[in-house]
């Protein structure tokens, strides 16, 4: 940075048999007002437009991805999740049901354990 | 008549859009200006690029951290969206506009605001933004460092070499009349 600085200061004096600041100043000055009522109104506008639309449209997408969850989660249900999950209770229920009675029969005699 | 601080809090704190509209208000003329001196002249593509900057400025008002003055962040984004501009349109806008110099001389009756605009036209974007922040938004060469991210020796250096630019074309112009 501070070479940078020296650079810029003998830059600073090489403009010295340049065209005065001043005078450049003069001539690239913002001369004309720039008429406000109709740019601001339109700009605001198209602003509010464009936000509006993008809620919209974000609001399109979040109800789209929730359908489309619903929907997913439907068809995995119904083609290939449910299915697989009947064919697993129907091929192992005596297994499960003799687990559920164990597990019950252990949970009453803890039970009656504490009571004595 | 309230601050820019004061309005900023205001649209951030109730999305008071009567506070932006005011801010728009304000700030208009100096980007759409700076901005007509960027594309030497071209005011429906200035006009343009300032209501995408003002629309930037609506959504990223939030992220402002108040380091700078809201002009020169104004500037700054003004600046990269006409560069985005002409990266998308591999600037052939600007090259078309850039033709327009060669008519000074018949345009004798043109507007001071028309002939900085034409002016502008002969130097390159990089001195053209710099030379407008300086002499046209009267920014000091540190707010010019913070609005296009230039290091000081390069703005420097641009203010300098598009002033020899300019001096050797008003002598040109006036060898020929």
């Amino acid at each position: 940075m501070n070479e940078l600085s020296d650079n810029s200061d003998a830059v600073d004096q090489s403009t010295q048999s340049l065209m005065s600041d001043d005078l450049l100043g003069q001539l690239l000055q913002y001369h004309a007002t720039v008429s406000d009522e109709e740019f601001v109104n339109t700009t605001v506008a198209k602003i509010m437009y464009q936000e509006r639309k993008r809620q919209l449209i974000l609001v399109c997408f979040g109800l789209f991805g929730v359908l489309s969850f619903c929907f997913l989660i439907d068809a995995l249900s119904l083609s290939h999740a449910i299915a697989s999950f009947g064919n697993v209770l129907k091929t192992n229920l005596p297994l499960i049901m003799t687990g559920i009675t164990l597990t019950l029969g252990a949970w009453i005699i803890g039970n009656e354990a504490d009571l004595i | 008549m309230p601050s820019d601080k004061e309005l900023i809090a205001l649209f951030l704190a109730h999305q008071d859009h009567a506070a932006f509209t005011l801010l728009v208000k304000r700030y208009q003329a100096a980007i759409r200006q700076f901005l007509r001196r960027l594309s030497g002249g071209n005011h429906a593509l200035a006009d343009d690029v300032a209501q995408e900057t003002f629309l930037l400025m609506y959504r990223k008002l939030d992220t402002f951290n108040g380091m700078s003055a809201l002009s020169t962040w104004l500037h700054k984004i003004a600046y990269h969206c006409y560069l985005h501009h002409q990266q998308k349109n591999n600037g052939t806008e600007s090259l078309e506009y850039l033709n327009i110099h060669d008519s000074v001389n018949e345009q004798q009756d043109a507007s001071a605001d028309v002939l900085a605009e034409q002016l502008m036209s002969i130097l390159n974007l990089d001195e053209r933004v710099v030379m407008t922040l300086f002499f046209s938004a009267g920014m000091s060469h540190s707010e010019i460092v913070l609005a296009t991210d230039f290091p000081l020796g390069t703005v420097k250096s641009h203010i300098n070499r598009a002033k020899q630019k300019l001096t050797e074309y008003i002598a040109t112009q006036d060898e020929i009349k």
